[in-house]
């Protein structure tokens, strides 16, 4: 092990890079942080936002770290804003037409028309948002001193959405995984690190079983609906009930739909796993490869852990809403004052609760987890990338995804 | 006297080097002192950041060192791990804040703007629509307003039939002897109102008692409310009220002010973090206020009207009390005055009562008796 000296101090030698990718980010910090944030936000009538989305960003990216090189997340506050005022204005024409024809025409075959269009608007500018999203938060992110990049057409990408949605409709939500892979194929192969671009390569033929059992259960939930009324209809019928027996009937029926949804929801988030296992194998950059072996079941549980954290805190929030009313009005609840201030009371710390619970409960598991994961295989052959110079990155972002409250985080 | 220059600080520490053209970490020692940063690896020097240019990236804490940046080269990197690093930087390095330093500047100006911005929407809303709005309900042509009229008493109708659990086609009786009674009462307010279309009164078979005034000068009254009145001449006093609504544009202007309210809230709050809460907290009070405001012009006009038809007021205030009876046990405490859409029942039974003058009946009874059976 050579070294040089300068100045008096002795420079080690370089140590080989490693492959993990550490996590050091812990929950508490992040709770105090999003605390914070929260109230500034609501004090300032929703403008910090952009300012505790950078700070937020910057505590996450700062905690990973590759080969002992954390990320850097190089974002600015007023890039945000600014991305956000832009889109308003893009969106005014969007929202007000429909408001503005409900008040000229009458006629509800028009208004009920304006209604889908802006409806389809809408649904076509989400992945427009999401892209345009991805892209900021890309080229605003350094490893090492050089800039991701996604280029691309983020109308190109929402016309394949587009496309690809209709394609899941037409069979009935078979095509999903697919449409996934398609998707995740156009953003990965329009990413670049530095001046490497990154590949995409998968079978989503692997996917099919993990989302047919999640398919299986919306088409379960769906039909329970009608197929249990129709059933309840015809035993009434044949036989003849008595009330309760009819009550116990419908809440067996309720019972399986619901059934049907909470089975929905395990296996969506199992078959997400998988889905993110194999997009992970499946990414490279040159000749630096991905694998993620994610396990489905702390993912559920983390999941799970922060369902019951939201409903614990919702549920104390309201009891707590309509104690207070209770007091205030001498028992008198249902007035119309008494109401609003309820629902007010109860909605506003839901939505606090949410996001908190989200960020520092959901969101730090989950990157733990997928970092803890997560091994690279070659790295050493990424000290070949060298910096894009022409590279485009655009000068404020994301306003469309904060407008239309799309990728949250 | 011979002159003494400050010695000048410097130190020299371990670092890792990005240069921020090829994705490697190196491993050099930096020498850090009032002429920049120099750093030095195994082929010797590698890099100078003058002083001006080195910018902090990132304070050193429990979970991270130092890092430093320059202005001269995007993405150019230093990791410094020891302490003393940070106090050295500070001293020597004059620029080393400034990118803070902006950030902050940047962020006071927004929120200047911020709060004009507020400012501005809250005089909007709170009063620029409103006016607008009145305008712009006046404004709004006679077959137009008809038109939506003619949707929205549909709505009201199918709204009132689901609550009684009727089919809407049922909910009507508007014919024979208690039609007539409406038309007569509808032409005779008309009159006193001396506009050229009459009135369109509309009975319907529903038990809730209230008249609801829609645009186009058509009103929906209910069975309910034929019964709870104790004279035609109560009720008399409630159509004029409605028929005021209408001359004032008043539904018509709250369309407008609704859909241009919470649209422009909406857009600019961006539903942050339970924004849309606050949004329809704040939208309800002031639509409430709204609300008070016009229900008092209304009286006061219905007032007129019936005065102007020969119809005495005071029986309208019999019925106000009556209302004010059966709400008692509704009304909540002192912030329930804010929320009610309407001025408290016993201040209009008083407002009419003042009024009180001699009249003609407003209805012969043999009439009034068949307005009261029209649904049966």
């Amino acid at each position: 092990m050579t070294s040089i000296a300068i100045d008096g101090a002795a420079i080690p030698e370089r140590p080989e890079p490693q492959g993990p990718v550490w996590f050091t980010l812990r929950r508490w910090p992040v709770l105090w942080l999003s605390l914070r944030i929260a109230l500034l936000t609501i004090v300032t009538l929703g403008f910090y936002r952009f300012w505790g989305k950078t700070r937020l960003r910057q505590t996450f990216w700062r905690h990973v770290s590759i080969a002992g090189d954390p990320l850097e997340y190089t974002g600015r506050p007023v890039e945000l804003l600014l991305g956000f005022l832009a889109a308003i204005v893009i969106l005014i024409p969007v929202f007000a037409i429909p408001s503005v024809t409900g008040l000229i025409t009458a006629d509800p075959r028009i208004v009920g028309a304006v209604n889908v269009l802006q409806f389809l608007v809408i649904f076509y500018l989400v992945p427009v948002a999401l892209f345009r999203a991805r892209r900021y938060l890309l080229t605003r992110t350094l490893w090492r001193g050089i800039a991701f990049g996604q280029d691309g057409s983020a109308f190109r990408y929402a016309n394949l959405v587009l496309r690809w949605s209709l394609l899941v409709a037409v069979t009935l939500g078979v095509a999903y995984p697919r449409m996934r892979a398609a998707r995740q194929r156009y953003l990965v192969e329009h990413s670049w690190y530095g001046g490497a671009r990154f590949a995409f390569n998968i079978d989503a033929g692997k996917l099919t079983g993990a989302w047919l059992a999640a398919l299986g259960c919306i088409w379960g939930a769906v039909i329970s609906i009608p197929l249990g009324r129709a059933l309840i209809a015809a035993f009434a019928v044949a036989v003849p009930l008595e009330g309760k027996a009819v009550l116990v009937l419908v809440g067996v029926a309720v019972l399986v739909t619901l059934g049907c949804w909470a089975a929905f929801w395990v296996f969506y988030i199992r078959y997400r796993v998988r889905e993110f296992r194999l997009f992970t194998t499946g990414t490279s950059l040159g000749a630096v490869g991905f694998d993620s072996a994610l396990p489905a079941r702390p993912v559920l549980l983390l999941y799970m852990a922060f369902f019951g954290l939201l409903l614990l805190t919702v549920g104390i929030f309201f009891a707590i809403a309509v104690a207070g009313s209770f007091a205030m009005y001498d028992g008198r609840v249902l007035t119309p004052g008494a109401t609003t201030l309820i629902m007010a009371a109860a909605l506003l710390p839901a939505s606090w609760a949410y996001f908190v619970l989200n960020v520092a409960w959901l969101r730090v598991g989950l990157l733990r987890i997928a970092c803890q994961t997560l091994t690279i295989h070659n790295l050493a052959a990424v000290e070949g990338v060298i910096r894009d110079s022409g590279a485009q990155a655009p000068r404020y972002g994301e306003g469309m995804a904060d407008a239309l409250d799309v990728g949250a985080f | 006297m011979r002159s003494m220059s400050a010695p000048s600080e410097a130190g020299v520490f371990r670092a890792r080097y990005n240069d921020g053209q090829a994705a490697r970490t190196v491993d050099v020692g930096v020498r850090i002192g009032p002429e920049g940063v120099t750093v030095t690896g195994h082929d010797g020097r590698l890099d100078h950041w003058p002083a001006d240019t080195v910018r902090l990236i990132e304070k050193p804490s429990a979970t991270g060192p130092l890092r430093l940046g320059t202005t001269e080269r995007a993405g150019a990197r230093l990791a410094i791990a020891d302490e003393a690093a940070f106090g050295l930087c500070s001293r020597v390095l004059p620029q080393l804040h400034a990118a803070e330093r902006q950030d902050r500047r940047v962020a006071r100006r927004v929120m200047a703007w911020g709060v004009a911005a507020v400012a501005a929407v809250a005089l909007i809303v709170t009063v620029l629509i409103p006016r607008l709005a009145d305008q712009v309900a006046a404004m709004i042509p006679e077959e137009t307003e008809q038109r939506l009229g003619a949707e929205v008493a549909k709505q009201v109708v199918w709204l009132l039939a689901k609550l009684e659990g009727r089919p809407a086609s049922s909910m009507g009786c508007s014919g024979g002897e208690g039609g007539i009674a409406l038309a007569q009462l509808g032409r005779r307010l008309s009159d006193a109102a001396d506009v050229d279309r009459p009135v369109a009164i509309r009975l319907i078979d529903a038990d809730l008692v209230n008249a609801f005034a829609v645009p186009g000068r058509r009103i929906i009254l209910t069975r309910g409310m034929v019964e709870f009145a104790p004279s035609p001449e109560a009720l008399a006093g409630v159509l004029a009220h409605e028929v005021a609504h209408g001359l004032h544009h008043h539904p018509m202007a709250m369309a407008v002010r609704t859909a241009s309210t919470s649209f422009l809230l909406g857009l600019l709050v961006g539903d942050f973090l339970g924004g849309g809460a606050v949004v329809a907290v704040g939208h309800q009070m002031l639509e409430a206020g709204y609300n008070r405001d016009a229900e008092h012009e209304a009286d006061l006009t219905a007032i007129e009207l019936l005065r102007r038809a020969g119809i005495d007021p005071g029986p309208t205030g019999d019925l106000f009390d009556a209302f004010a009876a059966r709400a008692g046990e509704m009304e909540g405490g002192a912030l329930d005055r804010y929320f009610a859409s309407h001025p408290p029942s016993a201040a209009r039974a008083a407002l009419f009562r003042d009024a009180a003058t001699a009249g003609t009946p407003a209805l012969p009874p043999r009439l009034w008796d068949a307005l009261r059976r029209a649904c049966d």
